[in-house]
């Protein structure tokens, strides 16, 4: 029996840009087990970021729903998508997007902060997750202090911290050198495996993909059902 | 978290506040500042108005006008007897006016008479001198003398020991109009706070004026009532009026109506138009949260993923706003603190202030505590308004916003 954690059925995003209604996804079909991982692949401008974006309940599908455990968390309020993003989700951005006036170890800490967990036991579970990530000696510098891999490995941290069930990252290494891309690829791999969580990754790195369960192929909105794996 | 991340994002790495929160607090806190200084100008001068009426005036007079009292006592009994508020001191006085003739001069005057065992109960007459150090009315009634307003001194070119003439007419049946004259001996000088009060104001013990005013032994014009607080005065008046009790009173707020009223009406004048400055200020605040906003987009977004609900974003900048707002605040309370010491001690030359016009002689900024709460809570109120905007924005924006255009 499938043990399904997320799943999202006839997802459509379209915008309208000058005055131009602009069909992003038509008509999607998604879902994940428990403790898989999926890696999305496709050229530019193909939704990938968009279709990352609704899963993770950052934005709204234009039709379609997603559900999270069986339950369509599509219609949930402002405050208990906010929740559910906190206690079952962890994102990692292609730019990182540390807060810049904040330390290392203070980024991590803004999951549990936000959780309302003290601040002396959010310090303990930061600093243990960085000092995983072989950043120990970097727990109090800025992120303007960090080079691109080093803040990289913040934003994995800062996505595990809280344990979440499923880990959604969008180009996490489409910002590094090739030295560091290898190394935050193999980073990102362990953490996932050693946290347990289930991971959706959009990346063009075809090889990076090759890490994952499963890599789907995104094209135009739609799925490129040649190169389904 | 909120505070925590709200405190940090308004300043430096280097532990300052930013440009933006800067700019704000300068124009906020400039604002304030004014405003507590030209409130403490108002106060000010209602002090010094205040404690000049009641030096001269005292809280209340009582008269039977246009008839004399001839025995204090027994009103004084009456009074405690029909009065809600019995706990008060008295003392009786002469008042009429008369002419002041000296060197070939004229001016009118008023005289009045106190007397010399009771006047310190119910008048501050003695806070008044300015030369010689004390007032002493028993030697006004040994030695025939009097203090004379230092309007009078000015006009007359007068020096303690000068002799002036005081003429009072009188209009009598038989003799038709007549007066009588009699030479004083000044004693000394008063300033009595007030330019009118200084240039028409003359003072002696009150047997010299019943001889002077053809008053009987122990007649006096009326009463001086001093209460434990002057508001009692007001209460006393009403119910005089109240209770038909057969005399007239005048309290210190009666002299100096219009005046009084003006004052307080101006006071919510200037306070409304000077918290137009601290609205000013806030403008800034509000359009430096607003860039905040924008600056921030991401990492508002990131928060959002992170699980913080959009209340607690928009709360953030509402808390910035009052931050700001309280900071600013402390700083205009202390900026405008120098300033009133400032323009003391510049008032203090007496050079700013012309007493014909202002109708005061002397000038000290006062800062008031309950002015400062209201400024305080008027500024809380601006600054609370001015985040709103930047707030709501904050909360319609969707968390993937921020995400976008990198």
């Amino acid at each position: 029996m499938t043990d399904v954690l997320l799943k999202a059925t006839g997802i459509k995003k379209s915008f309208t840009r000058d005055r131009e209604q602009l069909q992003i996804l038509h008509g999607l079909d998604f879902e994940i087990q428990k403790g898989e991982s999926v890696a999305i692949v496709g050229g530019s401008g193909a939704g990938k970021s968009t279709l990352l974006q609704i899963l993770g309940t950052l934005d709204a599908p234009s039709e379609g729903d997603v559900f999270f455990k069986n339950q369509n968390v599509t219609h949930w309020t402002d405050q208990k998508l906010a929740d559910f993003r906190n206690q079952n989700l962890g994102f990692v951005f292609q730019f990182h997007h540390l807060l810049q006036e904040f330390s290392a170890v203070e980024n991590v800490m803004f999951p549990c902060l936000i959780q309302k967990m003290p601040k002396d036991l959010a310090r303990e579970k930061a600093t243990y997750v960085l000092t995983q990530l072989g950043l120990k000696d970097r727990l109090e510098h800025f992120p303007s202090q960090l080079s691109g891999g080093e803040q990289q490995r913040v934003a994995i941290a800062r996505s595990v911290v809280l344990k979440p069930a499923l880990i959604l990252a969008d180009e996490p290494t489409g910002n590094l050198d090739a030295k560091n891309t290898k190394q935050i690829q193999k980073i990102f791999l362990e953490m996932v495996d050693k946290f347990e969580a289930s991971v959706v990754v959009v990346t063009h790195d075809r090889e990076f993909a090759s890490g994952f369960d499963r890599i789907l192929e995104l094209k135009d909105g739609l799925w490129d059902q040649l190169t389904f794996a | 978290m909120i505070l925590w991340y709200a405190l940090r994002t308004l300043k430096t790495s280097k532990g300052l506040f930013n440009l933006s929160t800067l700019l704000s607090l300068i124009s906020l806190s400039l604002g304030i500042a004014t405003l507590i200084t030209v409130m403490a100008l108002v106060s000010g001068y209602e002090k010094a108005l205040k404690s000049s009426v009641f030096d001269v005036v005292g809280h209340i007079l009582i008269t039977k006008s246009p008839i004399p009292i001839y025995s204090a006592k027994e009103e004084v009994a009456e009074l405690k007897k029909k009065l809600s508020t019995k706990d008060f001191e008295y003392s009786p006085y002469v008042q009429k006016e008369a002419l002041i003739v000296s060197r070939g001069k004229i001016q009118g005057v008023l005289v009045e008479g106190l007397d010399f065992k009771t006047f310190k109960e119910v008048s501050g007459m003695g806070n008044r001198i300015i030369r010689p150090d004390t007032l002493d009315l028993k030697k006004a009634l040994d030695e025939q003398g009097v203090y004379l307003g230092k309007g009078l001194q000015d006009q007359f070119d007068l020096k303690v020991g000068d002799k002036i003439n005081i003429v009072v007419p009188f209009s009598d049946f038989s003799f038709g109009i007549r007066r009588t004259v009699k030479n004083f001996k000044v004693l000394g000088f008063l300033d009595l706070g007030k330019y009118e009060y200084n240039n028409r104001y003359v003072l002696t013990e009150i047997q010299n004026t019943r001889q002077l005013f053809e008053f009987t032994e122990s007649a006096s014009s009326g009463l001086r009532l001093k209460f434990k607080d002057p508001k009692l005065a007001l209460k006393a008046q009403n119910e005089i009026i109240e209770k038909n009790m057969p005399y007239s009173s005048q309290t210190w707020k009666d002299t100096n109506l219009s005046l009084f009223e003006a004052i307080k009406i101006e006071r919510v004048i200037i306070f409304l138009i000077l918290c137009i400055m601290v609205i000013i200020g806030a403008f800034n605040l509000s359009t430096g949260l607003f860039l905040s906003v924008y600056k921030k987009t991401a990492d508002i977004s990131v928060l959002r993923s992170l699980g913080l609900r959009a209340q607690s974003v928009a709360l953030i900048f509402v808390v910035q706003g009052m931050i700001i707002g309280v900071v600013g605040f402390i700083l205009g309370s202390v900026l405008g603190y120098v300033m009133i010491q400032v323009l003391n001690l510049v008032l203090s030359s007496g050079l700013f202030l012309p007493p014909e016009v202002y109708k005061l002689n002397s000038l000290v900024l006062e800062m008031r505590f309950f002015d400062l709460i209201f400024i305080f809570i008027a500024s809380m109120v601006i600054c609370f308004l001015s985040t709103i905007s930047p707030a709501r924005r904050n909360f319609r924006l969707r968390p993937a916003e921020g995400l976008k255009y990198d």
